[in-house]
């Protein structure tokens, strides 16, 4: 007997799926409207509003909207939809967690061991967030979200277990099942004639382009920044960390708020305000950039230039070139003669490389 | 034969011979009874293997031989010092407790692994190789594998982080009072909660230290309830006053600690297309087996230098030095100090290891 509201609630779970096969459900035009309503939402806001019913009518009408929702994004074929809604998806599952009801029904576990997490509860009896789990590390690892406090050294760790508070457990279902819903989709051979139009009118809600990162000569640039920036141009998400070694390196490489605003605008889980505020903070604050161990040690170094710094790429690799390319620059000069200075230059920043 | 090494068909061997250690690589080979036969024709000096299990262990370039897993791998080797290229005993009495304090403090008791699952090898030369094999952590990618070696080396430890999940303030209620009780970690506690609070009680103990902490325990019988409450998990028994401050740079020290302590060349963990010398192998720099400490041996009292030879120390081979040796210890016995240009009759395994020192030639 399928549990409907664990189903609805998580409606990409295996248990909706076997759901919608037992029942012999059918994607029809109606279904279809759902998940195109379902869409919008999650990629104008960002986020899914929960539905709290407990009607067998209303939670087979969510089951079926993400399915449609889905088929939707498979034949779109659009990555930056495919991880919004990814992202979306999974805050929605993180919200239902956090109600109490799911809670007492134990869902947490549950979805928890349907991602590969075996969480064994060993604190607290409440079902307030005083509860705390443990995990192997093994599970722990892929699921932890990149940030300080998730970093396995801070972490109580014993026996081969690591133990999670049930916020902790929470947050790492979500990143669980956005990964999940990340995962590329089959392609379809053939776009089904009904999705033309409903794909035609979402596509008007994919940002324009506004990235001014094509004024910035990147090819100075460092390539665990240029990663960075890659996975952002390919909506690809960047862990909090990354975003703001980006964000301390583009300070820094002289950029404004406006334009650092407009790199971030192709994550995933973007949303305006906050973004500003985490640039116009981060520029307040003026954090020194992180040297490339921290970079590493943050998952966001990619090579191995040993440059010590991001900010000292420049120097160390191209050498007498940069130191170049600066003093023209550094001068105010036009870059005629100069070979290829690059665009983008805070005094503050060469005296840095070039010390 | 080496036969420790699981599944030799999923893996890439390379050779290494006189001139360098890896000569070729991208080897793969169908049993071990295959390798066994390459080994005797080839005769290499240097046998390396992946850590990493590949669908297609000899294809090239990497990306085409689909990656499977890989075992998780630890290189520990001892720093440069003046008594290179041999190795003296203090070196390798160092580098042997920073395995022991890798093997026994951190993979066994925090990360939960037994003994049987690991491999532990003398490098061959100046240093020893942990391999864990257990197929939960075979895919394990390279930022799980670094928060791994993060987590040995206290790398990325934070106070802030480190105290909220492992102190707790609790509120409670004794004669219509309310207080507040800082529950935290006991001296028994696993992992870095327990080292913390054993340097704590440490330093409590000890009424010149104890002052750094908080000046209020400058008052030994106020310092002793101190550490009897931390010894039980309650860090407030003395209202402190600023213990976080003071707590936060206890913690900052452990850090300092714990990079000293154990420094492994994280590359080796992390990057799993590297090769690394097979267990049981000859290193070609020393002549010197990449023995395996077999599991029931207690692994302070293991010396390479007399319990990994490959060559007898019997048979007798002559060689002429080519630069001054200083005294040696090797196969139980001591060989005093010689000079450039002597001509000598040393026991093979001795001879051997100064041949391929380089230090020697032989005659």
């Amino acid at each position: 007997m399928t549990d409907l509201r664990f189903a609805s609630h998580f409606p990409f779970s295996a248990e909706a799926r076997a759901y919608v096969r037992e029942q012999k459900l059918q994607l029809d035009a109606a279904a279809l409207a759902d998940g195109e309503a379902r869409i919008k939402e999650g990629l104008t806001s960002g986020a899914l509003k929960l539905v709290q019913a407990d009607i067998e009518t209303a939670q087979r009408q969510q089951i079926m909207a993400y399915a449609a929702s889905r088929f939707i994004l498979s034949a779109w074929a659009n990555r930056w939809a495919h991880r919004r809604m990814a992202v979306a998806e999974s805050k929605r599952a993180h919200d239902y967690l956090q109600g109490s009801a799911d809670i007492r029904a134990g869902y947490l576990l549950k979805l928890a061991g349907a991602f590969g997490m075996e969480l064994v509860q060993t604190l607290g009896t409440g079902d307030s967030s005083e509860k705390t789990y443990s995990l192997p590390f093994w599970q722990y690892l892929p699921n932890a979200p990149r940030d300080v406090h998730y970093k396995l050294a801070n972490m109580p760790l014993a026996a081969g277990r690591v133990t999670v508070s049930a916020h902790q457990a929470m947050r790492m279902t979500e990143e669980a099942v956005r990964h999940r819903l990340e995962e590329p989709m089959a392609a379809m051979a053939e776009m089904p004639p009904e999705l033309k139009p409903i794909i035609e009118r979402l596509s008007a809600l994919i940002p324009k382009e506004s990235v001014a990162a094509s004024k910035i000569e990147q090819k100075d640039f460092p390539p665990c920044i240029q990663k960075l920036l890659s996975d952002l141009a390919r909506s690809i998400n960047v862990p909090h960390l990354g975003r703001l070694a980006l964000a301390v390196y583009l300070i820094r490489a002289g950029l404004d708020d406006e334009k650092i605003c407009a790199i971030y605008s192709s994550a995933p889980d973007y949303d305006a305000d906050t973004t500003r505020y985490q640039v116009e903070y981060t520029r307040k604050k003026a954090y020194s950039m992180p040297s490339c161990t921290t970079m590493d040690s943050w998952g966001v170094c990619v090579a191995q230039c040993r440059c010590f710094s991001p900010l000292k790429f420049k120097q160390e690799v191209h050498g007498k070139y940069a130191q170049a390319s600066l003093s023209q620059t550094a001068h105010g000069e036009g870059a005629e003669d100069a070979p290829k200075p690059a665009a983008i230059v805070d005094p503050h920043a060469e005296k840095r490389v070039s010390e | 034969m080496p036969s420790i090494m699981p599944r030799i068909e999923r893996r890439e061997f390379g050779f290494g011979g006189w001139e360098k250690k890896i000569e070729f690589r991208h080897m793969a080979f169908r049993s071990a009874e295959d390798l066994r036969m390459a080994l005797a024709r080839d005769k290499p000096l240097y046998v390396s293997a992946s850590s990493a299990y590949y669908e297609f262990p000899d294809a090239r370039p990497m990306p085409r031989k689909h990656w499977l897993g890989a075992d998780l791998v630890f290189d520990l080797d001892a720093a440069a010092h003046d008594c290179a290229p041999f190795t003296c005993s203090e070196c390798l009495n160092k580098i042997r407790s920073q395995m022991i304090h890798l093997v026994e403090d951190f993979l066994l008791d925090d990360f939960g692994l037994s003994r049987s699952e690991l491999q532990i090898s003398f490098s061959g030369s100046r240093g020893f190789h942990v391999r864990a094999y257990r197929k939960e952590l075979e895919p394990l990618d390279r930022d799980g594998r670094r928060e791994v070696v993060d987590y040995i080396e206290g790398g990325g430890l934070s106070f802030e982080a480190f105290f909220d999940s492992n102190f707790r303030v609790e509120q409670l209620e004794l004669r219509r009072t309310l207080f507040e009780r800082l529950s935290g970690p006991t001296p028994a506690s696993a992992g870095y909660a327990g080292k913390f609070a054993r340097k704590v009680v440490a330093m409590a103990s000890e009424p010149t230290t104890a002052v750094q902490i908080s000046p209020k325990l400058k008052n030994k019988e106020r310092a002793q309830r101190f550490v009897e409450g931390v010894r039980a998990g309650d860090w407030s028994k003395v209202d402190l006053k600023g213990e976080r401050a003071a707590l936060a740079s206890i913690f900052e020290s452990l850090k300092v600690q714990s990079a000293r302590d154990l420094e492994t060349d994280a590359n080796v963990t992390l990057d799993t297309s590297k090769i690394l010398r097979m267990p049981d192998t000859i290193h070609g720099g020393s002549g010197l087996l990449a023995k395996t400490i077999p599991a029931g041996v207690d692994l302070g009292s293991y010396e390479p230098m007399h319990q990994a030879l490959a060559f007898s120390m019997d048979k007798m081979e002559t060689i002429l030095t080519s630069r001054t040796i200083p005294s040696i210890s090797l196969g139980g016995q001591t060989f005093d100090k010689m000079e450039t240009g002597k001509k000598i009759e040393l026991p093979a395994a001795y001879a051997i290891y100064l041949v391929c020192k380089k230090a020697a030639v032989p005659v």
